[in-house]
């Protein structure tokens, strides 16, 4: 239990989560139902993953941010529904090779950029979102292509298990892992207060590269289970969770400025938002309104987190005059 | 000896050997910082097992000097040897490497992790950790024991502790560097008594290990207590250095200054004693500037200046604040003749003037021109209908750079392009230019060299005289004596003595600085 | 610098596409530009004071839209060009307080506004857009227009008095050199004692404003109302400040810069249209456009600076 302890920033938007799973339920009596379990998990994977992706960007401070995220992800889908299928490699150590490789590819990019070359981060994310948008659209214009079958397997259950449920426990389990090191207290440092981790003798720009390297690994995996899912390709997709994943950032208690937070929270914060889509979808909400919701949702989601970081930093500003 | 002995035995500056090798060697260090020349030809060495004191001035590259040592910054040209090899320092990682840990005078810890990250930070590579956990938490209890803080909850967050406990926590981290040289740059500055003789002791028996120390102080009781030698640094020069026993105070102050500092004297002894005080501009009753700490009263009166002293961290700061309506107090208020100030608003209509401490992130607007920086606080009385009347605006900051005596090409140079003491004028002229009743100055000489600094004085003795009321917080206990009709001097978040004029010296503030409580240097004498 | 860039940009042009230069293209490209130009005022302002305005899209799409269906339900123009830009402002109003008073980040508070608006506006048509936009705003952005005596279009004779006017604003004005303040140094700002929360909702107020008659504009540009219309202005505006030469950092730079930027983002948009690439290339070299200018004149400092 004391990892749950350890992380307070989390708890509101855990509560929220529990809230909100109550509320689908009651909304609908088939959201209980384990044959159903599969469907929302691997609908709720995407937005939990490209979450996860945001954070470790956003933690990284300065500004931090990954505007490709989505974008990158729709990448993921075209290149395989209209480039590997197509030219016959379709077996699986093509594929999650593929997606690997630009994930960390995109990382470097933008890791780069941002680290090495300093441009600033929604800058160079900005570019890079055009340019992946640009590239998709090049690569396939419109909604078609096939995914291979052991892919879309892997969105059913086997033997009771959801394919996309091992896929989360090992995301979760290998950033626990990668906690333990010194990964984290170097990031939250750099984060927090890049000079104070420069003067100390950290490695700054190794820190953020690392940290946009798993942000770009994790939108591609985040595009590989859309994939999954669609069955097919569809250049449109992947560009909404761009703003998903910073809204689910802003909620689950990661500081936007970075030196604070973790998964947790955000992983959390994306489950949360697919559930409140899936209640609006339930009660028969217009699509259109959804999007309301999202704005709304997001600017809810900013005025509290601002808040908080206001009343913590009056707290800490007390002890220094 | 004599003053005029001594220097006549050193002759010309040349810096003085110690036998065998030294640790540390820089010679003939240059750095320029586009137009400014921020090390000129400056040398030091530092033999091993020495305490090695570094005095200048502001402006004197002291924390250049230090830059470059410790990686951040590097050195356009000279040499630096590192055990008769030579050295480049590329970063302050590679810097640690070589085994120079440096304390900066910035208080770099950071409040949102605990007490061990924050020790520990820096010491890991980028992922891999330096050690397990267990042998981590040993090792931080064990450097934060000799700093005196081996009891703390070592899983704390950092932003729960004193700006003091902070610093040390600072200190912590740095000694548990393998470390060959110890740079402590004004590292003490918020550092109680009790603690900073533990930590001079500490010191001491690092010494005695055969590893160095190089510290940066302005606090000549520091120094006396501690250095082998001091290297005097004056104008990006080194200028001398000397061995224990041949330095005294007043030695060192002139080696740091020379005819300046008697330029400076001048410009404040233009000052005289205020006659009767009247009716105060500014009132204080039953102010506690910390929960539970004990409320005072304070009144600021026209034409004079009020010096507030302390501590670094001990409550002074926020009572400027307070005063300036940027704080809310924790009890009592603050009243402006009849109006309360609750907030900056209210500071500017009833004509408060705040000047903040740090000019680089709370002054200057750095990209923008001269002009636009001296008028940006009284755009609305040089408007009609928002509409700016152009020459009104230009005749105001010229007739304020001109009071001031800034020093500059044209109205429309960039801030940027002034020197430190000059950029100080301008924002001090911007505060001016809104007319203002009372000023409110945080450290305002801090980092400004002593040519602009006696300009300042003057200034400001010429502000009281003609009726405006001065609080003026400073760092530099002979400033402090200069300047002020008297001296509210703090200690832990209360005021713990007012100074008047009369028994105004070094000692009495130093006294009231630590709460009257002596300084076991005092006792034993000289190690 | 930039302005000269636009010239030799013309002459580039000029001889990658034969029969360029014609009287009607260098209309046209005055046309496009004053589109652009208009709209990126908001952006300009707004990454001087240290944010951005990523509503700016969503806010055209809206006017566009209102306008045809007001003019088309029977309002008279005027009556709902004042409404359209009254709620245009309030909405930029909004955002500047969000970013201020509740110090919000800005470039998220208006990707969530832009948002938001996208979505009251699907919500509000259901899909369907359908209106009538009136023959003189048609005439205003064509490349033949004329402006009474003036041998040129309405919308250009526009950009230049609304040029004139921010140019004006920007050197002349209080809350001119309050932005420039606030951009430079906030903290410092704040203690100077510029009104910060006035400065910052002026501003946003102002790039939603001109956002919603470059949308009215656009109405009669295309004939039929598009939400969508404004989407292509997310990059381009930020293309045309950071082309231009305005710091990123904020404080610096201005409109001038942004003038001479619209022209020359949109030559190239021209040149690329002529050069065969679709909008998705054009959309890949404006991102690499983009990074490569701020990689050259935009850095931050390195960390060690900062020490």
């Amino acid at each position: 239990m004391d990892w749950i302890t350890g992380r307070r920033y989390a708890w509101p938007i855990l509560v929220a989560l529990v809230i909100f799973a109550i509320l689908n339920a009651a909304a609908s009596p088939a959201f209980t139902d384990s044959g159903n379990w599969n469907g929302m998990l691997i609908g709720a994977a995407p937005f939990i993953i490209t979450a996860m992706a945001q954070t470790a960007v956003v933690m990284s401070g300065d500004g931090g941010v990954d505007l490709s995220v989505g974008p990158l992800a729709g990448l993921v889908n075209a290149l395989i529904a209209s480039v590997l299928v197509p030219h016959g490699w379709t077996d699986p150590f093509s594929i999650v090779g593929a997606t690997l490789l630009v994930g960390v590819a995109s990382g470097l990019l933008n890791g780069i950029m941002v680290a090495v070359v300093r441009v600033q981060p929604i800058i160079a994310t900005l570019g890079t979102y055009l340019a992946y948008q640009g590239i998709t659209l090049e690569m396939m214009p419109m909604a078609g292509g096939q995914a291979p079958d052991w892919l879309v397997s892997l969105a059913n259950s086997r033997g009771g298990i959801p394919g996309v449920l091992v896929l989360l426990v090992a995301l979760g389990i290998a950033w626990l892992a990668f906690e333990r090191t010194a990964f984290r207290r170097n990031l939250l440092a750099v984060g927090g207060d890049a000079r104070a981790a420069y003067a100390s003798g950290v490695n700054v720009a190794a820190v953020r590269i690392i940290a946009y390297v798993i942000g770009g690994i994790l939108a591609a995996i985040a595009g590989l289970v859309f994939t999954a899912a669609l069955g097919s390709g569809d250049p449109r997709v992947g560009v909404p969770y761009t703003l998903s994943s910073i809204a689910a950032v802003a909620l689950g208690g990661v500081a936007l400025s970075g030196g604070r937070g973790g998964m947790l929270g955000s992983a959390a914060a994306g489950a949360l938002l697919f559930l409140i889509q899936t209640l609006f979808t339930l009660a028969q909400v217009s699509i259109f309104y959804i999007q309301i919701m999202y704005g709304v949702i997001l600017f809810l989601a900013l005025t509290l987190n601002a808040a908080g970081e206001r009343a913590r930093r009056a707290r800490m500003g007390e002890q220094t005059a | 000896m004599s003053l005029q002995a001594t220097k006549d035995q050193l002759g010309e500056t040349r810096p003085h050997a110690a036998p065998g090798r030294p640790l540390l060697e820089a010679k003939d260090i240059r750095r320029t910082f586009g137009e400014t020349i921020a090390l000129d030809s400056c040398s030091l060495s530092v033999a091993p097992g020495e305490i090695h004191a570094v005095v200048g001035e502001n402006g004197s590259g002291k924390s250049t000097l230090i830059k470059i040592l410790s990686g951040i910054v590097s050195a356009e040209s000279g040499r630096l040897e590192w055990n008769g090899e030579p050295f480049q320092v590329s970063s302050p990682r590679a810097a640690q490497a070589a085994g120079i840990a440096t304390v900066f005078q910035e208080t770099l810890i950071l409040p949102e992790m605990s007490v061990r990250d924050n020790v520990m930070l820096g010491l890991d590579g980028v992922v891999r950790r330096k050690t397990n956990p267990a042998r981590e938490a040993e090792l931080v209890r064990e450097s934060l024991a000799i700093v005196g803080m081996g009891g703390l909850d070592i899983e704390k967050l950092a932003g729960a502790l004193s700006l003091a406990s902070r610093q040390l926590i600072g200190v912590a981290r740095s000694l548990l560097r393998p470390w060959r040289l110890l740079i402590l740059d004004e590292s003490t500055s918020a550092i109680d008594i009790e603690d900073r003789d533990r930590l001079f002791e500490a010191l001491r028996n690092f010494r005695g290990e055969g590893r160095s120390i190089l510290f940066v102080s302005h606090r000549m009781d520091e120094i006396d207590s501690l250095a082998d030698r001091a290297t005097v640094l004056r104008s990006g020069r080194s200028v001398a250095t000397l061995e224990r026993g041949f330095f005294s105070s007043e030695m060192l102050l002139e080696l740091m200054s020379s005819r300046e500092r008697s330029r400076v004297e001048k410009g404040a002894r233009v000052y005289q004693t205020r006659g009767a005080r009247v009716e105060p501009l500014v009132t204080v009753r039953g102010l506690s500037v910390r929960k539970g700490r004990p409320a005072f009263d304070f009144d600021l009166y026209a034409g004079e200046i009020v010096g507030v002293g302390g501590l670094e961290g001990h409550g002074q700061v926020a009572f400027l604040e307070c005063v300036a309506g940027s704080r809310r107090p924790a009890a009592g208020a603050v009243h402006a003749r009849d109006a309360q100030i609750r907030s900056e608003r209210d500071a500017a209509r009833s004509k408060i003037a705040f000047l903040p401490r740090d000019r680089k992130t709370e002054g200057i607007l750095a990209p923008l021109s001269i002009l636009d920086n001296v008028t940006v606080s009284s755009l609305n009385n040089l408007a009609r209908w928002g509409v700016l009347r152009w020459g009104d605006r230009n005749q105001l900051a010229d007739q304020v750079c001109r009071d001031m005596k800034v020093k500059m090409a044209d109205l429309r140079s960039p801030i940027a392009s002034l020197s430190g003491g000059n950029q100080q004028k301008a924002l001090l002229g911007r505060l001016i230019a809104t007319k203002p009743r009372a000023l409110v100055l945080n450290d305002p000489m801090r980092g400004v060299d002593l040519g602009a600094k006696g300009e300042l004085y003057e200034v400001l003795v010429n502000l009281a005289a003609s009726g405006v009321a001065i609080l003026l917080l400073s760092t530099e206990l002979i400033e402090l004596c200069l300047l002020c009709d008297r001296v509210a001097v703090f200690h832990d978040h209360a005021i713990s003595a007012v100074i008047e004029q009369d028994s105004l010296d070094e000692r009495s503030l130093i006294d009231a600085m630590f709460a009257h409580r002596k300084s076991s240097i005092d006792e034993i004498g000289s190690p | 610098m930039p302005l000269g860039l636009a010239i030799a940009l013309f002459f580039v042009i000029n001889v990658l596409i034969p029969g360029y230069a014609n009287l009607n293209s260098l209309l046209s490209l005055l046309l496009l530009s004053s589109l652009l130009g208009i709209a990126a005022v908001g952006q300009t302002l707004t990454i001087v004071i240290g944010g951005f305005d990523l509503s700016i899209p969503a806010v055209i799409g809206l006017c566009n839209v209102l306008f045809s269906l007001l003019y088309g339900a029977g309002w008279s123009a005027l009556a709902a060009i004042i409404f359209i830009l009254a709620l245009a402002t309030l909405i930029g109003l909004a955002n500047g307080f969000a970013c201020r008073y509740l110090q919000l980040n800005p470039l998220v508070v208006t990707l969530a506004s832009g948002s938001t608006i996208f979505g009251a506006i699907w919500a509000g048509t259901h899909g369907e857009v359908a209106g009538s936009v009136p023959d003189w705003l048609v005439t205003m952005v064509s490349v033949i227009g004329k402006t009474g005596p003036i041998p040129l279009p309405g919308a250009v004779v526009l950009w230049v008095v609304v040029s004139a006017a921010i140019l004006f604003l920007e050197q002349r004005t209080v809350l001119g050199r309050w932005i420039f303040a606030a951009g430079a140094n906030p903290r410092a700002a704040e203690l100077a004692r510029v009104p910060m929360l006035f400065v910052w909702m002026s501003v946003y107020g102002l790039s939603a404003f001109l956002a919603g008659v470059a949308g009215i504009l656009l109405a009669g540009f295309s004939g039929a109302a598009d939400p969508t219309v404004g989407a292509a202005y997310l990059f381009t505006t930020v293309a045309a400040v950071v082309v231009g030469g305005t710091p990123l950092t904020g404080g610096r730079g201005g409109y001038g810069r942004t003038i001479a930027g619209s022209l020359v983002v949109t030559e190239l948009s021209t040149l690329l249209v002529g050069l065969g690439l679709d909008q998705a290339a054009q959309q890949i070299f404006l991102g690499f456009l983009i990074v490569a200018l701020v990689a050259l004149y935009g850095r931050e400092p390195h960390v060690s600076m900062r020490v």
